[in-house]
């Protein structure tokens, strides 16, 4: 384990806790920080839009095996940070990221890193559920076949766990060969978790996945999170407040391009240090 | 609030339960002062009223709480709008049982014959108008959200704590010598006890204005009932 006081200054993680006029009460937001191992550290990452600099200067650790939510107004680089985890960004002209994003230690920005293996560990799920126009189980299959081979039986065994880590099977294995496509909204986004964890990532990138999602969907999809974090780290891209208070560990407030705030979510959302996040999350922003 | 939240229902609220915690406030320490006053002036038919009143206390707490959880349910509040709802449903928990402790001394003192001797009237006095002094300052603090004054409520409280114990001991002493002032004496102890526990609560309500203030958490600071 990797005390955090021992990594470089991270923002909104406190590393002393003051007691000295405390008789004995216990302190939000003094509280020493946790210690975590990182999953990903992002060092002095700056991201530009052609000339416009929309990420400046972050730091961040994303502990492993924990989820990390990204809160701020919209237009604040959340998304932004969370599509330079895979270099997604790359897939546009004229956008740039400086600094680095280490993944165990590995510099994912490097030119020299091998971004299909790194898509391979860290997977993503977007705000639209987006399943491939085939069926539910090729869904699965489609990003297993490109990297394993595997015997049918042992291919329909890896299909089903899937479904089944997300929460998805009971609903469907009596119609695996219906389109995926041809399923609700909250079943399409869980399939497409399903499909992502398919190929065994490390890492879970979830953009706003249940935006467009009814509250049960949403609930389930929560609850799909919950179970996942004992495997996969965990980083999601979240408007919704309660969303974020509800299924993350650790929340980062950003806003214009900064972050503002990282730290515990019981603490972002009981006693935030920074007056700007207490503004934001209390609803009194602007 | 500097800031006015975006969602005016909140904000409108949120005024509503602090002006209920103050009303609360305002009710418990008028019934405390009128309670020094009956005892300063041994005005024996002002207890029963007093005793009578805390119903008013009780429904006070019973709003409150029900404010509290309709808003927790319904507007979701966060970070220091969480902590002020909270904190409102913990400092009316310590006023209901401040107005208990005034409902107990108000019977115990019917039930006392005769006059209490002055020297004793006296400290009691002193005890009971030290924690209305405390209870006053720990409300109008919580009502500014000011966490300055929790410290000055544990010293003061401490300053009670050492003249409860004072009178407590002399009055134990005298029921020894005097097995005629038992009787007395018991009720003498109940009584300096709840005005103690009350001064306690107010410290209570001192620790709830701090942690609105800064989120430290009160529990650790509180005695209980």
């Amino acid at each position: 384990m990797m005390p955090a006081d021992a990594m470089p200054p991270v923002p909104g993680v406190a590393t002393t806790a003051d007691s000295s006029t405390k008789r004995g009460g216990a302190a939000i937001a003094a509280d020493p920080p946790e210690p975590f191992v990182a999953k990903i550290a992002v060092r002095n990452l700056n991201f530009y839009y052609g000339k416009t600099r929309a990420l400046k200067d972050i730091s961040l650790e994303v502990p492993e095996r924990r989820v990390t939510a990204f809160i701020g107004p919209s237009g604040c680089g959340k998304s932004t940070l969370l599509r330079t985890f895979n270099r997604m960004f790359e897939l546009y002209h004229d956008q740039r990221a400086e600094g680095e994003v280490l993944l165990d230690g590995e510099n994912i920005l490097h030119s020299k890193t091998n971004v299909a293996r790194i898509r391979s560990k860290i997977g993503m799920v977007f705000q639209k559920p987006t399943p491939f126009p085939m069926t539910i189980y090729d869904n699965i299959a489609f990003g297993i076949r490109l990297y394993e081979r595997l015997s049918r039986g042992e291919l329909d065994a890896r299909v089903e766990g899937c479904l089944r880590q997300a929460a998805l099977w009971d609903e469907v294995k009596d119609k695996l060969s219906a389109l995926g496509t041809s399923l609700s909204g909250g079943q399409q986004q869980r399939l497409c978790i399903a499909r992502t964890i398919a190929v065994r990532p490390e890492v879970l990138l979830l953009d706003e996945p249940c935006s467009a999602l009814d509250p049960i969907s949403t609930a389930k999809i929560e609850e799909l999170i919950y179970q996942l974090k004992s495997e996969y780290t965990v980083v999601i891209v979240t408007h919704n407040m309660q969303q974020a208070a509800r299924a993350s560990d650790y929340t980062a407030f950003m806003y214009l391009g900064e972050l503002v705030e990282f730290d515990q979510t019981r603490k972002i959302f009981t006693a935030p240090r920074e007056s700007r996040t207490e503004d934001y999350i209390t609803g009194r922003f602007g | 609030m500097s800031t006015p939240h975006t969602l005016s229902a909140l904000d409108r609220e949120l005024g509503e339960l602090a002006a209920a915690v103050a009303a609360m406030g305002g009710l418990v320490v008028d019934q405390l002062g009128r309670l020094l006053d009956a005892l300063n002036h041994g005005d024996a038919a002002a207890l029963a009223p007093i005793a009578a009143r805390d119903a008013e206390v009780d429904a006070s707490q019973a709003g409150i709480e029900e404010r509290v959880v309709s808003l927790l349910a319904r507007l979701q509040p966060m970070a220091r709008d969480l902590r002020t709802v909270l904190a409102s449903q913990l400092v009316a928990l310590e006023l209901e049982r401040s107005g208990d402790h005034v409902k107990r001394i108000a019977k115990e003192l019917g039930r006392i014959p005769g006059e209490l001797p002055t020297e004793v009237r006296g400290r009691l006095s002193w005890i009971g108008n030290q924690a209305r002094g405390i209870l006053q300052r720990a409300l109008d603090a919580y009502a500014r959200a000011d966490a300055s004054q929790a410290p000055q409520a544990w010293a003061d409280d401490a300053e009670l704590d050492r003249f409860y114990k004072e009178f407590l001991s002399d009055l134990l002493a005298r029921m020894r010598g005097e097995t005629s002032w038992v009787d007395n004496g018991v009720r003498l102890i109940s009584i300096a006890k709840s005005l103690e526990r009350i001064a306690d609560h107010a410290t209570n309500v001192a620790e709830e204005a701090r942690f609105v203030a800064s989120g430290e958490l009160a529990a650790a600071h509180r005695s209980g009932p």
